[in-house]
């Protein structure tokens, strides 16, 4: 045999490539001894509370001595009471002309729309109430940090991981059950579920990895999944959550 | 080594190392919106002669299963299903129930039997197309609401494995425009009045036994504060206690062999405890401060109550035995009024905030973290008190000018004034479940 030939790699050599095989196939084995003894642990450690982080609202903050109120205001009142508004009077458009006198007629309140032929005074009033209510909340002192931003929604706020934070976000504002639900239930019921989303934060398909064992939770996953609005992914973890899924896990 | 040693020994470890890279990330999402089950009411069937009946029922159960916060229930205006189908899973087209968003619907039929009113009841999950509750009640010419009470009860149980309170009793002081007093106990939509007790004094404070049979309540008929009971079965009241200057705002132990209440035996006001009967009275708190308002855990093992101690009146907890009182409100100026939830996990009580208005908070004994349940509605909510299930609170508020009595959720997203009385409402205490 040429010396030439005897070099080539395209040669088996036996005596060169046994040994390097015998070490691949033990690494193998060993790894997937390993993989299959070693329980799969999660990433993120679930019994710690996650951090997550929130756009802070701008505002001043709070005294923390005084207590609590609630950012969204007053409940509306149970039908079919009604919270009387006082309204104040309004010119009509069109003056009896009898009992006019020489004074000019009030003019009516600025920026109402004209009026249909029918339901005008609704118009006006529906006007006059959303004014109100705009006054209301203007004049109420919103609170939150006084470095915040004006878009934010929150008065408080930790730092975390970003893109799962509006993740998370994007899935707590579609998770919805009924307040039927037991307070046994509340406290123990829980859920995996694996997402798997597209380029455009779209779940592609989904499944669960653990059920909770009560079909009305479970339902209400599906029901909330489907209608999450979960954002795009940054573009290094696109792959990662197309082909591997992002796991959620569900608790009430 | 050679390049083809190098590239077989990458490849060897190559699966170890995509291992190593594609480890799931997993986040954790709680904190759910909770939001009512939608129910439908379909009209109820009646045979003839029980048309009103029938309208009443329907009436009753919808205005209870709105008021239970549990339920969003659907305007019957919105309904597609034919009304002539059946009582039974295989006659009732669900896709019909399913397309206007009912997750529950419920049908009856009401007959007239022998004088009697009868109704049959079912309640099907429309998801699932099946029937999950079927019962038939019957009573009197004038238990109609009294049968529709029983209807949401059993709904209730069978949703969340938990009693309903809509045959329990909401009990109120009424203060007539002559000065007078009653006790009044009230349905818990605020219907079927009626007097337990009138009395020329000052009463107030009255409180439930946990059995249901007597009253706790305090009286000035000998001049000055002490603890009355009254027998419900005789309606005759009986002086139970006095302690020197004050005996007031008296509460059963949740095993009624305990009273705990205010008393002052020396000009200084403290939280006492005693036998039910009055007997082996005992101080449990001697600090200088004025001491009081006490209300039992379900358990009765410990109590909360108000004390001005730190200056400003603040909610302290204490073991049953008066030992371990630590300081549980640090927020707001004037806190009064506690009443402990029978399902432990909060404490209800009157805070006045920094506008010097009155609303109801909520407090967990555990965690500290305050709620508020009222907000920009009226000058004064106060007195909170639950229903034996904690599923609801019930309170006075002058939102519409006299206190009257609203019925709500305890984080007082649905609130229901449930009374329109002539006069004025205070102190209210809800009943037991009936036994």
């Amino acid at each position: 045999m040429p010396a030439a030939l005897a070099q080539s790699p395209l040669l088996v050599q036996r005596e060169r490539l046994l040994p390097v095989i015998l070490v691949s196939l033990a690494v193998h084995v060993g790894l997937f001894t390993a993989a299959f003894l070693h329980p799969s642990t999660p990433q993120v450690d679930l019994s710690q509370k996650p951090i997550v982080a929130k756009l802070v609202r701008l505002g001043e903050k709070r005294p923390k001595e005084w207590l609590p109120r609630k950012d969204e205001g007053a409940p509306a009142a149970a039908a079919p009471e009604t919270v009387a508004v006082p309204v104040p009077p309004v010119a009509p458009p069109a003056p009896p002309p009898a009992a006019r006198t020489t004074k000019p007629a009030p003019a009516p309140p600025a920026k109402v729309a004209p009026r249909p032929a029918n339901g005008g005074r609704s118009d006006v009033l529906a006007s006059v109430l959303s004014r109100v209510k705009r006054d209301q909340a203007l004049s109420s002192p919103v609170y939150g940090d006084p470095n915040g931003d004006p878009r934010g929604d929150a008065s408080e706020a930790s730092a975390g991981d970003q893109y799962l934070a509006l993740v998370e976000r994007a899935l707590r504002e579609s998770y919805v059950l009924p307040s039927t639900l037991s307070d046994r239930d509340r406290m123990h019921l829980q859920a995996t579920v694996v997402l798997y989303l597209d380029q455009d934060g779209r779940v592609l398909r989904f499944g669960f990895e653990t059920k909770s064992g009560n079909g009305a939770f479970d339902a209400a996953l599906e029901r909330a999944i489907r209608a999450a609005r979960i954002p795009p992914p940054p573009a290094e973890l696109r792959r990662r959550y197309r082909e591997e899924g992002l796991g959620v896990l569900y608790r009430p | 080594m050679t390049s083809k040693q190098s590239l077989v020994l990458l490849l060897a470890f190559a699966p170890a190392l995509a291992a190593a890279q594609s480890q799931r990330a997993y986040i954790e999402i709680g904190s759910a919106n909770f939001q009512p089950l939608p129910i439908a009411l379909a009209p109820f069937r009646a045979e003839p002669g029980a048309e009103a009946v029938a309208a009443e029922l329907n009436e009753v159960l919808r205005s209870d299963l709105v008021l239970s916060g549990i339920f969003k229930v659907l305007d019957p205006k919105g309904f597609l299903a034919d009304p002539a189908e059946g009582f039974t899973a295989p006659t009732i087209r669900f896709s019909r129930w399913s397309d206007v968003g009912a997750d529950g619907l419920v049908k009856a039929l009401v007959r007239r039997v022998a004088g009697e009113t009868v109704a049959d009841l079912h309640l099907f999950e429309v998801r699932a197309g099946r029937e999950v509750l079927s019962q038939s009640n019957r009573g009197g010419a004038d238990a109609t609401r009294l049968l529709a009470h029983r209807a949401a009860d059993d709904i209730v149980q069978y949703y969340t494995h938990e009693p309903g309170v809509f045959r329990t009793r909401l009990l109120a002081l009424r203060r007539l425009a002559g000065g007078n007093r009653e006790l009044v106990a009230f349905d818990v939509d605020g219907r079927r009045p009626e007097v337990l007790h009138r009395d020329a004094g000052l009463v107030l404070l009255p409180a439930w036994r946990p059995d249901g049979k007597a009253i706790l309540f305090t009286a000035y008929r000998s001049g000055r504060p002490e603890l009355w009971t009254l027998d419900l079965g005789s309606r005759r009241p009986q002086r139970l206690l006095g302690l020197g200057d004050l005996t007031t705002g008296g509460v059963y132990s949740p095993d009624g062999t305990k009273i705990a209440f205010t008393g002052s035996a020396n000009g200084n006001s403290d939280v006492w405890v005693a036998n039910a009967d009055g007997s082996d009275p005992r101080r449990l708190t001697t600090d200088p401060a004025i001491d009081g308002s006490p209300t039992w855990s379900p358990d009765g093992k410990r109590l909360c109550f108000v004390s001005s101690r730190s200056g400003n009146p603040h909610l302290y907890l204490m073991n049953a035995d008066g030992s371990g009182q630590r300081r549980i409100t640090f927020q707001g100026t004037y806190n009064q009024t506690p009443r402990w939830s029978p399902r432990g996990d909060l404490i209800a009580f009157t805070a006045r905030d920094e506008r010097k208005v009155f609303d109801v908070f909520t407090i967990s004994p555990d965690t500290g973290k305050v709620q508020r349940v009222t907000q920009d509605q009226g000058r004064t909510n106060e007195e909170p008190t639950w229903a034996p299930n904690g599923r609801l609170l019930a309170f006075t508020s002058d939102r519409k000018g006299r206190p009257q009595l609203v019925v709500s959720s305890p984080n007082g997203e649905q609130q229901t004034i449930v009374t329109d009385d002539a006069a004025v409402l205070g102190t209210p205490a809800w009943g037991p479940l009936p036994r």
